[in-house]
């Protein structure tokens, strides 16, 4: 069973370096290792054509699925304050 | 941990926004929500520095010349605030003095449980936006909790 996670993370706002904590609870948790567990489709967004730059394997290398899960997400301190 | 165990004993205050159109509150609760994420290899180490808002960090590579980028979509279907959906692009990161070696970084990583990351985030919901998450970058380092076993 996958344990809970906990996600820090590290944001800017208005010149403000800020953290915060994310704590996830996969309740349903699935992996796989086979390259036919998912597939990206790729647009022609700014970003999509960004990617395609940079030439993105075919077949993923790992699959992780969650169809349940819950997560706690902590308001931002500034990183000062970490 | 069952379902409902996060949030036993968290406390949240009631927020709002300064012009009263918002309010929300703190810690958010997220209570039924979906993810599913793929890692790929990308070809070519050189690329997205574009994308990062640090000049030192360095893409992780699995391989020789192939470093990882992670695709995440979340459906986030019952929150604090209001159900919406988001879509990640990861780029696991190193830092030069830590030192870079193709396969063995990932792995060191991976017995840790330990992992540093560049996520490029859009989220498509108006309150999501207004508390700053909209087309957001972020830098995170992520832990396992609660490990019971190795």
């Amino acid at each position: 069973m996958e344990k809970v996670n906990r996600f820090k993370t590290y944001s800017v706002k208005d010149g403000v370096p800020l953290a915060a904590n994310v704590y996830m609870n996969p309740v349903e948790f699935g992996k796989s290792m086979s390259g036919k567990a998912a597939q990206l489709t790729l647009g022609n967004h700014d970003i999509a054509k960004k990617l395609q730059e940079i030439k993105l394997s075919p077949k993923p290398l790992f699959f992780q699925y969650m169809p349940v899960m819950e997560a706690i997400l902590y308001g931002p301190r500034n990183l000062m304050d970490d | 941990m069952n379902r409902g165990d996060l949030f036993k004993g968290v406390i949240q205050w009631e927020m709002m926004t300064k012009d009263l159109s918002l309010e929300g509150k703190l810690p958010v609760f997220y209570y039924d929500n979906t993810s599913m994420t793929a890692t790929l290899h990308r070809l070519h180490r050189q690329g997205p520095q574009s994308f990062f808002p640090c000049p030192i960090c360095t893409p992780v590579e699995a391989m020789a010349g192939r470093a990882l980028v992670a695709f995440t979509a979340f459906e986030y279907r019952k929150t604090d605030i209001d159900p919406y959906n988001e879509f990640s692009i990861s780029f696991p990161i190193t830092y030069p003095e830590k030192g870079l070696i193709p396969g063995i970084t990932v792995l060191g990583m991976m017995a840790k449980k330990i992992f540093y990351g560049i996520r490029l985030a859009a989220s498509r919901h108006d309150r999501a936006g207004a508390q700053g998450r909209r087309g957001h970058v972020r830098v995170s380092q992520i832990h396992r909790r609660h490990q019971l076993f190795p």
